[in-house]
């Protein structure tokens, strides 16, 4: 496996992703600057600066052309990704959490934590990509309020066409909204508890028909978009930061690690640093890859799934090139089964 | 379209120059030279430097291959980018520092940095309950039960620390074959076929379809050229009941396959076979029986270098 170890971060990754064609690599960190990479040669070719917070969530449109990144320094900005050039700022009332643009690239939608008075808000906004950047609008065009103080959001989504607003929770919940209205869904499939603690992130399978959850309660779970329902669930023994389907293999790749307090207290290799790679459909887990010294924070695969990406609490992030035993090894099912 | 060298493939055989009247103390260094590729694409690169005051001459082979990949349009316009953010004032620095390719091979030593091999241990898994070998489904159940916890007990997160073989051991990497190996005991297990007289372009897959027709197999181990990844003309079959294996031996045996003719002979059981195998008479070429390298070009290769090395 051919490894590229970027180091362009001087805090933990939050964030790892890929563009829609594979060839540009963005991280994010807790370092205040979004960063993209050329994924073929390892070169960082630029960064997005302006934030004065960490970087807790990002997104790039379909077509590579804007990213809108969310931080805790309670703002959003979308940037120009060819030039690093910040198009507009949207001013949340609390740290933002997520950020995730709609399929077409027209619209995206953001989440920010409660803070003093306001309650936690998740937004969505109108910046299609044509538009004068001077006459986009900072306000929302959708406004949901959580009045519920208990409840966190953590993660913002869009569903198979843009039809839902998929909202994960702190507390392990999964609703639904309707992108236009703002209204909570109701009914078969609106909503679910999916794990007892924090669920991190959600990523989608290609075609958005079911997606994967990786949360602090030690499991990840594939889940059925439009029912809601547990299809499959991925036993470890530490927090799951992200996961990740693989789109050519039957198999999901989940980082994780013990968390951030207790890492100094344990050994280097106790720490369960690696990325590990499940079948998706017998759930057992059949290989890991390490190399971090500390927690990864975030995966991604490429979308032609010859390469995997993770982040890590370490600062540092792992461009992994799968070898030809992997991508060709069979795992059919044996025919006497 | 593009053009793609890729360098580091066969790393370093380095050798001092031991002799004390070689020493010139301002003697001027050669230029690195670098050789023409052969027929398989291996180039021969060798420098020099001092090292201790002494002159070094360090060999390193690689292999050269052009690959042309087509990329969409869009992506290819990106390529042409020019630099932004931190990224523009410092390019060439931060190129410098930014990146590291870690060399494959140094890792594949140190730790297994990757064990994405052992998909097959899931078919195995499932091939064994259905055998009866395992008793039921249990969620959560790992491979270190089955395997009696030879190895691959970290898989499943239980105890830390857990022996661990590396991937050139485990898949006989380095030796003539998977009995030669630590993983001696867990091929016992298994009745093995040892298949010889295979041609060169023979895969493992072609292996599994040829024998996966007898019953299911354990694992299919086909020695392999490192330098042209072709195959070198043996292979280890094993399967996991011995009816299946007998089936496939009394089958294949003389069986004509891609021009040649097969030539089956059991691999296990170590204790029957010994008289047989240690002599000349077990059709091992080495004539030292299956404990010596069956692969004497490994050999040879060590021993020119030598030579090599000592000349200037």
């Amino acid at each position: 496996m051919r490894v590229m170890v970027m180091k362009g971060h001087e805090r933990n990754i939050t964030r790892v992703l890929f563009n829609r064609d594979g060839d540009l690599l963005f991280s994010a960190a807790s370092d205040k600057t979004p960063t993209v990479w050329d994924t073929e040669t390892g070169e960082r070719l630029g960064t997005y600066n302006g934030h004065s917070g960490s970087i807790t969530d990002m997104s790039v449109s379909w077509n590579s052309n804007r990213l809108v990144t969310a931080s805790g320094d309670c703002q959003v900005k979308l940037w120009k990704v060819q030039t690093g050039e910040e198009l507009l700022t949207y001013t949340h009332s609390g740290p933002v959490r997520g950020a995730q643009w709609a399929e077409g690239g027209e619209r995206f939608a953001t989440v920010c934590d409660p803070f003093v008075s306001h309650n936690a808000k998740i937004q969505v906004f109108y910046a299609p990509e044509d538009a004068d950047p001077e006459s986009l609008s900072p306000t929302p065009e959708v406004l949901i309020e959580i009045r519920n103080r208990e409840e966190k959001p953590t993660k913002v989504y869009w569903t198979q066409f843009n039809e839902d607003l998929l909202v994960a929770y702190e507390n392990g919940w999964v609703r639904k909204y309707d992108p236009k209205t703002g209204e909570e869904r109701t009914g078969e499939g609106s909503s679910a508890k999916l794990h007892e603690e924090k669920i991190n992130a959600i990523t989608w399978d290609k075609q958005k028909i079911c997606f994967i959850t990786a949360s602090n309660d030690y499991r990840s779970c594939l889940v059925d978009a439009k029912t809601l329902k547990v299809l499959r669930v991925y036993q470890t023994d530490r927090p799951v930061n992200g996961a990740v389907i693989s789109p050519i293999k039957d198999h999901v790749l989940l980082g994780g690690g013990q968390e951030a307090q207790s890492v100094t207290t344990t050994r280097g290799q106790a720490g369960k640093f690696e990325t590990r790679f499940f079948h998706s459909i017998y759930e057992e887990e059949f290989g890991r890859v390490k190399g971090h010294f500390g927690p990864i924070t975030a995966v991604d695969i490429s979308p032609d799934g010859l390469a995997f990406v993770s982040g890590s609490f370490d600062g540092y992030v792992r461009l992994h090139f799968f070898d030809d035993d992997y991508l060709f090894m069979r795992d059919e099912v044996p025919e006497e089964y | 379209m593009r053009r793609v060298a890729e360098p580091p493939i066969v790393v370093v055989m380095s050798r001092e120059v031991q002799d004390w009247g070689d020493y010139e103390d301002d003697e001027e260094l050669p230029q690195p030279v670098e050789g023409k590729p052969d027929e398989n694409g291996v180039v021969t690169r060798t420098e020099w430097a001092w090292k201790d005051q002494r002159k070094v001459r360090y060999v390193q082979k690689f292999k050269v291959e052009e690959i042309t990949t087509h990329v969409p349009k869009r992506t290819f316009v990106r390529k042409t980018w020019a630099r932004f953010g931190d990224a523009r004032d410092a390019h060439v620095r931060a190129e410098e520092q930014s990146i590291a390719i870690e060399d494959p091979h140094s890792l594949a030593e140190d730790e297994p940095a990757a064990d994405l091999k052992n998909l097959g241990l899931i078919q195995q898994k499932l091939a064994a309950r259905k055998a009866g070998l395992l008793p039921s489904t249990t969620p959560g159940e790992s491979f270190a039960e089955y395997d009696g916890g030879s190895g691959i007990g970290g898989m499943n997160g239980g105890e830390e620390g857990a022996p661990r073989r590396t991937m050139g051991e485990r898949f006989g990497g380095g030796g003539p074959g998977p009995q030669t190996g630590p993983g001696g005991r867990e091929e016992d297990k298994f009745p093995t076929i040892r298949v010889t007289n295979v041609s060169e372009d023979t895969t493992d897959d072609d292996l599994k379809n040829l024998f996966g027709r007898f019953g299911v197999l354990h694992r299919v181990f086909l020695a392999k050229d490192k330098e042209r990844n072709t195959s070198r003309g043996f292979a280890f079959v094993s399967f996991l009941k011995k009816e299946d294996a007998q089936k496939a031996m009394d089958s294949l045996q003389g069986y004509g396959y891609d021009h040649l003719i097969l030539r089956l002979e059991w691999a296990n059981p170590p204790t029957q076979r010994r008289e047989e195998r240690d002599g000349l008479a077990g059709g091992f070429v080495s004539g030292y029986g299956q404990r010596l390298a069956q692969d004497t070009t490994m050999a040879y290769s060590t021993a020119s270098n030598l030579t090599h090395g000592t000349e200037r």
